[in-house]
């Protein structure tokens, strides 16, 4: 018996030094999760699919008004729709559309050119046409709202090409792992800032591994910023 | 998002042969007091198999949750060892109520807008804990093992089904490879002629499944009712009944019956309260 009372205070000091303490992410652990079976090209190609842009909305080559010119634009759920498009794997890939209805940030233009932007999202504002999708979202199983609570984009540079077509380069944290990403965007700012930004992201680099046979590991993201 | 024939083999299959072979192992290679180890350690080794094979979480923790596993092992020293023959029922309650503190400790997370407060969660889980375990261990000398297994699989799959229904096939998957588990040791106890009982898994068992459905419940956003969580971590309790007449003063199968009515029921309800909150209205 006092053996068996020995381990037990063992046991009890041990555990005693033990608390839940959140591992900081392993350094190589979110970059070498680079989508599996994809060629650093293909991925590249991925990230930088370029919409094809319709003539309506090919105005940015006339210099930004006087309102738009060396200013910080605020963006908000009011102003800027942030979209994802998630399918199945299979013959059935049944996509699933949802967005975030709670996000803030800024856009900052210089000049004749959008020169940066911020946006933090609240994750837990995530909302599908389907609520029991939309709980099952917020999950350990993908977002994991709880634990992060909030997801964050921030440019790091932004490239302005030709009729308003930019090319965006920044850093998107989610569930705690943050990679650099670019994507294509069509800016106009006469009489305002619109962006739409239509790419893909692979949602296992980001460490939202689960159902990776069941669910697609790209989901395509559509950015929206609306005068 | 159905589930695959891998989820069924890493998740299922694995976990009940991992358990059906250490089950037999140590009872070969431990006799004596290694019988009133088999059955945890072989609880343990099979629900680690499935969550390792479906990569349901991180080995190293990062969240509250990936915590499970190691509390079912930690239960490994307090399962069995309380067990022994010469503890008293004070000395096998003590540990009990060690192991599931600290269980709690680990699984219920610490954050601030949780309601009830971290605290209650933990003081309330362990108590929970501590009885259930205290009630269930002693079953063991009643009911043989392949009943007890089936029992507590069947109470694994509703506790599966509840954290499915609350929104997170993860934890659903995870709790299923202590199905797989269970049923392994199910087939093992079954096709033992000498009958073996499952002495030593009550502390594991419970930490498995009330763990589970703890987690998940901090962690849902539906509207899934604490009493889906709570009734199939004392569903087994209920076979006690078998133990008062007149369910005591029947014989074979229809004692069997009888006994497992109540659990059987409990399990039924707590599903069914959980689909009619999700599905209707």
């Amino acid at each position: 018996m006092r053996v068996f009372w020995a381990m037990l205070v063992g046991v009890g000091l041990t555990c005693g030094g033990c608390a839940e303490q959140p591992v900081p992410e392993a350094a190589g652990e979110g970059q070498a999760a680079a989508a599996p079976n994809a060629s650093p090209e293909t991925a590249a190609e991925e990230l930088t699919q370029a919409p094809e842009t319709p003539a309506a909305e090919t105005k940015s080559d006339a210099a930004p008004t006087a309102e738009t010119a060396g200013k910080t634009i605020p963006l908000s759920a009011e102003n800027t729709e942030i979209q994802f498009v998630c399918a199945h794997v299979g013959e059935k890939p049944d996509p699933r559309k949802g967005h975030f209805s709670t996000l803030t940030g800024k856009a900052t233009v210089d000049g004749d050119a959008l020169a940066a932007i911020e946006i933090e999202i609240d994750a837990a504002s995530l909302t599908t046409e389907i609520d029991k999708l939309t709980d099952h979202l917020k999950s350990p199983d993908f977002f994991d709202v709880r634990k992060h609570p909030k997801a964050t984009f921030k440019s790091t540079s932004i490239e302005k090409g030709e009729s308003g077509q930019v090319k965006v380069t920044g850093d998107l944290t989610l569930l705690g792992t943050t990679k650099s990403i670019s994507f294509p965007a069509t800016v106009d700012l006469v009489n305002g800032l619109s962006l739409k930004a239509e790419f893909k992201v692979d949602r296992t680099e980001f460490g939202m591994n689960y159902g990776a046979d069941k669910v697609e590991k790209l989901v395509d993201l559509t950015v929206t910023v609306s005068k | 998002m159905p589930f695959t024939l891998a989820d069924l083999a890493y998740g299922f299959a694995a976990p009940a042969g991992a358990a059906a072979v250490v089950f037999v192992l140590v009872r070969r290679l431990w006799p004596g007091d290694g019988l009133r180890f088999a059955g945890s350690v072989a609880l343990a080794a099979g629900f680690w198999t499935g969550y390792w094979l479906l990569q349901l979480g991180a080995l190293i923790p990062g969240s509250h949750w990936e915590w499970i596993g190691y509390a079912a092992l930690l239960s490994l020293t307090v399962g069995p060892t309380a067990c022994a023959a010469g503890v008293s029922s004070l000395e096998r309650t003590l540990p009990y109520v060690l192991i599931s503190l600290f269980s709690a400790v680990l699984l219920a997370p610490q954050w601030d807008d949780l309601s009830p407060s971290p605290t209650v969660h933990i003081v309330v889980w362990t108590g929970l804990a501590v009885v259930v375990m205290t009630l269930l261990e002693p079953l063991s000398a009643r009911w043989g093992g392949s009943f007890l297994a089936a029992v507590y699989g069947v109470v694994a799959m509703t506790g599966s089904a509840v954290l499915m229904l609350a929104g997170s096939m993860r934890f659903a998957q995870i709790l299923g490879c202590a199905v797989g588990a269970l049923f392994g040791l199910f087939v093992v106890c079954l096709l033992d002629g000498r009958r073996p009982r499952l002495i030593g898994v009550a502390a594991t068992f419970t930490i498995l499944v009330a763990g589970m459905l703890l987690i998940g419940r901090v962690q849902s956003f539906s509207d899934v009712p604490l009493a889906s969580y709570i009734l199939p971590v004392i569903a087994p309790a209920t076979l006690w009944l078998g133990a008062v007449r007149p369910i005591a003063s029947l014989t074979g199968w229809g004692r069997t019956a009888a006994a497992c009515f109540t659990p059987l029921l409990l399990c039924v309800v707590a599903v069914g309260v959980a689909v009619v909150a999700e599905f209707a209205g």
